[in-house]
């Protein structure tokens, strides 16, 4: 598989100022730190974090809704590889349709003055350099807004005469029209209901294997994600922890913060009772990080090598990447391995 | 299911919007009762009504919202019997039971709590309302509560300030207010939506360990059903303001008879699947909007079993088999024997 996205040290750091005239700046929040990752054509990598870890500041900086500090973001479409990180106002414009993103609430990222037609078109409007005619928006728009279930009466349309999954569907059709290669999903379904959810994760992988897309999917929502990802990267405090194929980080996790999150996760199965490998204390201010590896404050295993020596990701096995200095050592468990019922069930 | 060992028992709630000349209802005939040291789950999708039951519970429905039918017995540790739904939303009666006999903890806890009042005055108020006491013997007992809650330093955090605080703590103190009178019941609407999954792991744990050392009843109102499995004893499902399933929770996970139960759980992603490669099923059409719910019953529209002729115009009958009960036409089939 050929990669589509490949990025390099990518940084994002946020000044914190003094408030009054001056805003003098007195110190930085680390959002996202020297994050490395590709992801092939075609796949969907994962991106978990709990609130506060930098998974949706590491999204936007890859499509430039935010300015990275450093690092590289390469997109390798078939019209050549672009750095995004670098492109100047007009050929930033010209290479969004490349990217695009799909917000988490529908109920704010769409214009409620605007129909359902408008907004799916703006996309195509807004193109300076391919003006299309009237017909040919109106034909693109009614293709891809069927092809995510909705149609051309809705088209009509305003977004208040729309539940939120079918708002979702709007926002996903709009975010197709161009043929983007690469679609970031930032929690698409954490504001919907159980019966919707499945509605829009069974569309997003059929829209995937339809038109070839490939996904960054970004959730908090483990059962969710395990179902729609191939890989799966974890972040801590704006780094990435643990990279690997999903099956591998859920079941045979290599860095204990990954083990306290799979242990947390709430199966709908009375038989698997709910053991929570509980991190002691509270995430640290993101301002002022612990130092030599971040998770060391809340981890079991954490000993004095943690404390002076940043650990660096190595690999355990085939594509499988740790940030722990014992991740060869540890004997981690993973989803349900935890729960006693649960483990016979995977056995099975 | 009425029976003394029961903590609550609501018959036949009926909670609407508007005067009485143009009601609109919002739940319909909700019936249930809670047992001594139960956890009962009230699960539904947004707009299902299981928050508004919540609310009616403690007489705290907004002013647009008004009990149209239907009682709320509660029957306290203390011998304190009264009917709910009779009293008033203000007044001496309903104040003796909220926050002392009743419980209760929301999904936001930054909006529960005064942000100008610290942590302790906040606590300490609901003794001194309940019981004659010194504001040092309300103190104490708040800083015992915190500690119980797992809240490091508790005699500092009395004077500390909710902002002062993270989401997992506020919620934490806000367990530590709505427990302080030891209430014989704990309504708990949907207390860890906000938080992050570990975060939530430890509340979840927390609320567990405290419900069995108190003997105190839950009312869990969630649309979790990861959840559900987790903390309940028994779970009673809504759709569109009415419960069309209830039943002890290994029954309603493994022997799921209502059309809308069933394909709500064929409909969540599991850790598991990944090793089982299930596919996850979506409910067709959407929620309905409760100023044009269906007639009849209010899953038909939706449901891949309904008989059109009989679905569409007569609410199904209900059909129990011990604890479990289903309100369906198909019910007396599917319920296991």
């Amino acid at each position: 598989m050929s990669e589509l996205l490949k990025v390099t040290d990518l940084s994002v750091h946020f000044p914190v100022r003094t408030r009054g005239v001056w805003r003098k700046t007195v110190g930085r929040v680390v959002a996202v730190d020297n994050v490395s990752f590709s992801i092939a054509r075609g796949e969907t990598l994962g991106l978990v974090g709990e609130s506060g870890s930098g998974k949706t500041t590491l999204g936007l900086a890859i499509l430039r809704g935010t300015q990275p500090t450093g690092g590289r973001v390469e997109l390798t479409t078939a019209s050549g590889t672009i750095d995004v990180t670098t492109l100047d106002k007009q050929a930033l414009r010209d290479a969004r349709r490349h990217f695009q993103m799909i917000f988490q609430d529908p109920y704010s990222s769409l214009n409620a003055r605007m129909t359902v037609r408008d907004i799916i078109a703006e996309p195509l409007v807004a193109r300076r350099n391919q003006k299309l005619d009237r017909k040919a928006i109106d034909q693109r728009v009614v293709e891809i807004a069927e092809q995510c279930g909705l149609n051309r009466e809705q088209l009509r349309r305003y977004p208040h005469a729309f539940s939120g999954g079918q708002r979702q569907r709007i926002a996903i059709a709009r975010a197709l029209v161009l043929h983007p290669d690469l679609v970031v999903c930032d929690e698409p379904t954490s504001s919907l209901d159980v019966s919707i959810q499945a509605q829009i994760l069974n569309l997003l992988a059929e829209l995937q294997e339809r038109l070839g897309l490939t996904y960054l999917f970004i959730a908090h929502d483990l059962a969710a994600m395990a179902y729609v990802c191939d890989r799966v990267a974890v972040m801590y405090l704006g780094q990435i922890v643990e990279i690997g194929a999903t099956r591998d980080v859920y079941f045979t996790p290599r860095h204990p913060y990954t083990e306290a999150l799979m242990s947390s996760v709430p199966e709908p199965d009375p038989s698997a009772p709910l053991q929570p490998m509980l991190l002691q204390g509270e995430r640290p201010d993101p301002a002022n990080p612990p130092s030599g590896c971040r998770f060391r404050t809340r981890c079991r295993y954490a000993t004095e090598l943690c404390a002076t020596t940043p650990p660096v990701p190595v690999e355990i096995a085939p594509n499988h990447f740790a940030a722990c200095h014992y991740a060869k050592e540890l004997s981690l468990k993973g989803a349900l391995a935890l729960r006693n019922v649960g483990q016979e069930k995977v056995a099975e | 299911m009425a029976s003394a060992q029961s903590v609550l028992d609501v018959t036949d709630l009926s909670i609407a919007l508007g005067q009485d000349g143009a009601r609109i209802p919002i739940t319909e005939d909700v019936s249930f009762s809670i047992g001594r040291g139960e956890v009962l789950a009230l699960v539904g999708e947004s707009g299902s009504g299981k928050s508004i039951t919540a609310l009616a519970l403690m007489q705290l429905l907004s002013r647009s919202l008004f009990i149209a039918k239907g009682r709320v017995l509660l029957r306290a540790a203390d011998g304190f019997e009264t009917d709910i739904a009779a009293l008033g939303r203000d007044g001496k009666a309903i104040e003796a039971i909220r926050g002392a006999r009743m419980g209760m903890i929301f999904q936001e806890p930054m909006s529960s709590f005064s942000p100008i009042h610290t942590i302790g005055a906040q606590i300490a108020e609901v003794v001194q309302i309940h019981e004659r006491v010194s504001r040092q013997v309300a103190r104490a007992r708040a800083a015992e509560l915190l500690a119980k809650v797992g809240i490091p330093d508790p005699k500092g955090a009395l004077d500390r300030y909710p902002s002062e605080f993270s989401g997992g703590m506020r919620q934490r103190a806000m367990i530590a207010r709505a427990l302080i009178c030891s209430p014989s019941l704990l309504i708990a609407d949907e207390p860890t939506t906000a938080l992050d999954v570990t975060i939530q792991g430890q509340i979840l744990d927390l609320l567990r360990k405290l419900q069995r050392e108190l003997g105190m009843a839950i009312l869990f109102i969630t649309h979790d059903l990861g959840i559900v499995a987790q903390m309940a004893d028994r779970v009673a499902i809504m759709y569109a303001g009415r419960i069309v399933e209830s039943g002890p929770v290994g029954e309603m996970f493994g022997h799921p008879a209502h059309p809308y139960t069933r394909a709500l759980l064929a409909a969540v992603p599991r850790l598991g699947d990944l090793d089982h490669r299930r596919k996850i099923k979506p409910i067709a059409g959407s929620v309905p909007n409760i100023f044009d719910a269906p007639s009849g019953c209010r899953f038909h529209p939706r449901c891949p079993v309904a008989d059109p002729a009989r679905c569409a115009s007569q609410l199904p009958p209900v059909h129990a088999r011990g604890a479990h009960a289903v309100a369906c036409i198909h019910g007396k089939t599917e319920l296991p024997a």
